[in-house]
């Protein structure tokens, strides 16, 4: 779907129906669509740079479809805890129809797909590194991190509004030693606590190889 | 615009991202290299040691020169080599000890902007492929269970890191320190760090330091080898386990085919024949009676005398009837007893068997001749009972443990030369588990 940036008049695209927030190319504009026109939350300050070999368009394969990364979120955590540092989250738009999400973070690659059945999600509050959580109607899984997370820059399309500075508890969690997950050592799981309520989001870690990515950025040196 | 389509989105390409960025020491104003841009978190200066905050570009000091005593990396900040097809460029060094701050160790981080960190360690020459794994073991009694491998516990202790330089994908901070637990299972080595928030686990592979030092052209000598590593392969017990199936696998067809033999065999009686020899005069030859071999086979001859420091022997052959063919043999037996200052004591056996083996069919008779001791005076002459038994078809048992000797010499030594391996690698280990594996081993 075509609309025009009400800020610069540039031309902005939607690949997916089901996306609601866009950084315009062009002037960094955060707009958000509505039915016939797009609104401009203000503009975007430049994305940190880094060394992520992904880009807005790199395409990749997951199981038995492919994807195009149609956006990214980049995420920091403030200083003042014990770690601070970034990582990105790149929206995925499936050829199945599907949208999930890949993690970029230290170097590890994990694949999430938003998930519905939230029974037994507990309450931020009660959340702890090391402690086993049942999902799903009973699968283990461990938390490995908790972090009070902050956007810090998004590009492309977008489910949600990530202005700059959309704050949210992300929790990372992963199979549980002995856990009862079939067949699955590299199970992932991401709880994401903001002033929407909770998402939770089910998928594996991967290596860079098993994506198979073509349409990636060209790093000097490398 | 109208009719003509929009470039698709992304399809823009963007300036490629810088490969390094260089900025100067807030502290003493060297020129900093960051090469994991967006990656890192903190910078060592090389020249003053002062932590850098390199999460945005006000590049705020951490910590200040904490450390005393400068190490040189062996690998180069910023060597690139190619280690497992792909190319992995160092850019971060650290020395860590153990809590008696005696035993220190070197890590080095490895980064590729599309594959992640990668670790090198190096402890006493040996070196340590690691990769970071979200994925856990189960750990339990000291095992370390691990995507269908057990790895076993070596050692619990702490690391503390004694000096740094480089950058780094967290704070690195003076002193700090974690608690550590290896468990081997070589080549691989399955390791925690557990500090106050989380637990990281990784798994390393032992790697020869010639792959090493090809892979980053270093043009120094390695450092040697000290002692067995604890990820380090060796031949003998990477072979033991194979070794031990294969040796399983004969032992039972072994056993399968003497129980086998044992069933089949007919273990048929020949002749039994029985006579007193006097003991006064020379003994004249006998010929028995003609009998049966209906089929090649093996036969037993049992001579048997109820000798008491003593001795007699059987001199015989085995004639065929029709064509003359012999087999000689001669056995004997004898049997001696009594006491000294050590006790009592005996020698020798009452009975002896000798097995003829391959005696083609036909019809057989035996000539033979007692010999024994000859006194001449009839009153000091001891007569003796004596009893020969002939049968065929008996089951060979010196086939079977000869068998059973060659089967197992190999596997046999193998495991001793492993077991002293192993030995001096879990020399090392502070497992409580350890006392149990290594036999008790006490060389601590």
């Amino acid at each position: 779907m075509e609309y025009t940036c009400p800020s610069c008049g540039a031309a902005v695209h939607f690949k997916s129906r089901a996306t609601v927030f866009s950084v315009c190319t062009y002037c960094k504009s955060m707009l958000v669509r509505h039915d016939l026109n797009l609104e401009s939350l203000g503009k975007m300050s430049e994305l940190l740079e880094d060394m992520s070999p992904l880009q807005v368009g790199t395409r990749g394969v997951f199981e038995r479809g492919s994807f195009e990364i149609i956006g990214r979120l980049k995420i920091g955590w403030p200083q003042g805890t014990l770690d601070g540092g970034t990582w990105n989250e790149w929206f995925l738009q499936l050829d199945d129809g599907r949208q999930g999400w890949l993690g970029e973070a230290q170097g590890f690659y994990m694949i999430s797909f938003p998930e519905e059945d939230r029974r037994g999600v507990p309450a931020v509050s009660e959340l702890v590194p090391g402690k086993n959580v049942l999902l799903l109607g009973g699968k283990t899984f461990v938390v490995d991190d908790i972090k009070q997370a902050q956007c810090i820059g998004s590009e492309g399309e977008l489910p949600f509004r990530a202005p700059q500075g959309r704050k949210n508890v992300s929790v990372d969690l992963s199979a549980a030693p002995g856990s009862n997950l079939s067949g699955t050592q590299n199970a992932f799981a991401s709880l994401d606590y903001s002033s929407d309520g909770v998402k939770l989001y089910v998928g594996k870690y991967l290596e860079f190889d098993d994506f198979k990515f073509t349409g990636l950025r060209e790093l000097d040196g490398w | 615009m109208a009719g003509e389509s929009p470039p698709p989105f992304g399809a823009k390409k963007p300036a490629p991202g810088p490969s390094v960025k260089t900025f100067s020491c807030p502290s003493c104003g060297a020129g900093v290299i960051l090469r994991a841009v967006g990656q890192s978190i903190s910078v060592v200066c090389g020249s003053c040691g002062s932590v850098i905050d390199v999460t945005n570009e006000n590049y705020q000091i951490l910590s200040s020169a904490f450390q005393k005593n400068k190490v040189i990396p062996l690998i180069p900040l910023g060597q690139k080599g190619k280690l497992r097809g792909e190319t992995w460029q160092v850019i971060g060094f650290m020395q860590r000890c153990d809590g008696s701050e005696l035993y220190s160790w070197r890590e080095y981080l490895l980064y590729n902007p599309f594959k992640g960190f990668r670790w090198l360690v190096e402890s006493d020459g040996h070196w340590n492929y690691v990769i970071m794994t979200k994925s856990k073991p189960t750990i339990q009694h000291g095992d370390a269970k691990f995507l269908g491998e057990t790895y076993k516990l070596f050692e619990k202790g702490t690391g503390k890191v004694t000096f740094v330089v480089g950058e780094f994908y967290w704070k690195v901070s003076a002193g700090e320190t974690v608690q550590v637990e290896d468990y081997v299972c070589p080549p691989r080595i399955l390791s925690s760090e557990s500090g106050d928030q989380e637990t990281v686990w990784s798994l390393g592979e032992y790697l020869d330091p010639g792959v090493i030092q090809a892979a980053f052209a270093i043009s120094q000598p390695m450092p040697g080898r000290i002692g067995i590593a604890p990820a380090q392969p060796v031949k003998s017990s990477l072979l033991l386990r194979p070794l031990a199936r294969y040796w399983a696998f004969f032992l039972v067809a072994l056993l399968a085919l003497q129980l086998l033999t044992v069933m089949l065999s007919s273990n048929e009686k020949l002749l039994h024949l029985s006579g007193v020899y006097t003991g006064n005069d020379v003994e004249k030859p006998k010929v028995t009676e003609s009998f049966q071999l209906r089929k090649g086979t093996n036969v037993e001859v049992t001579f048997q005398s109820p000798v008491n420091n003593n001795w007699l022997e059987l001199d015989a052959t085995l004639v065929n009837d029709s064509t003359g063919a012999q087999y000689n043999f001669e056995q004997g037996v004898e049997y001696y007893y009594g006491s000294d200052s050590d006790g009592s004591w005996s020698e020798g056996a009452q009975h002896q068997e000798n097995v003829i083996s391959s005696v083609t069919a036909g019809t057989y008779h035996l000539n033979y001749q007692i010999v024994g001791p000859i006194s001449v005076s009839a009153a000091t002459a001891k007569e003796q009972p004596y009893n020969i038994d002939v049968r065929r078809g008996v089951v060979s048992w010196s086939n079977f443990f000869l068998a059973l000797f060659l089967v197992s010499a190999f596997p046999v030594s193998v495991w001793w030369i492993s077991s002293r391996y192993e030995q001096r690698r879990w020399a090392d280990s502070n497992s409580e588990y350890n006392l149990v594996r290594s036999g008790g081993s006490d060389d601590d």
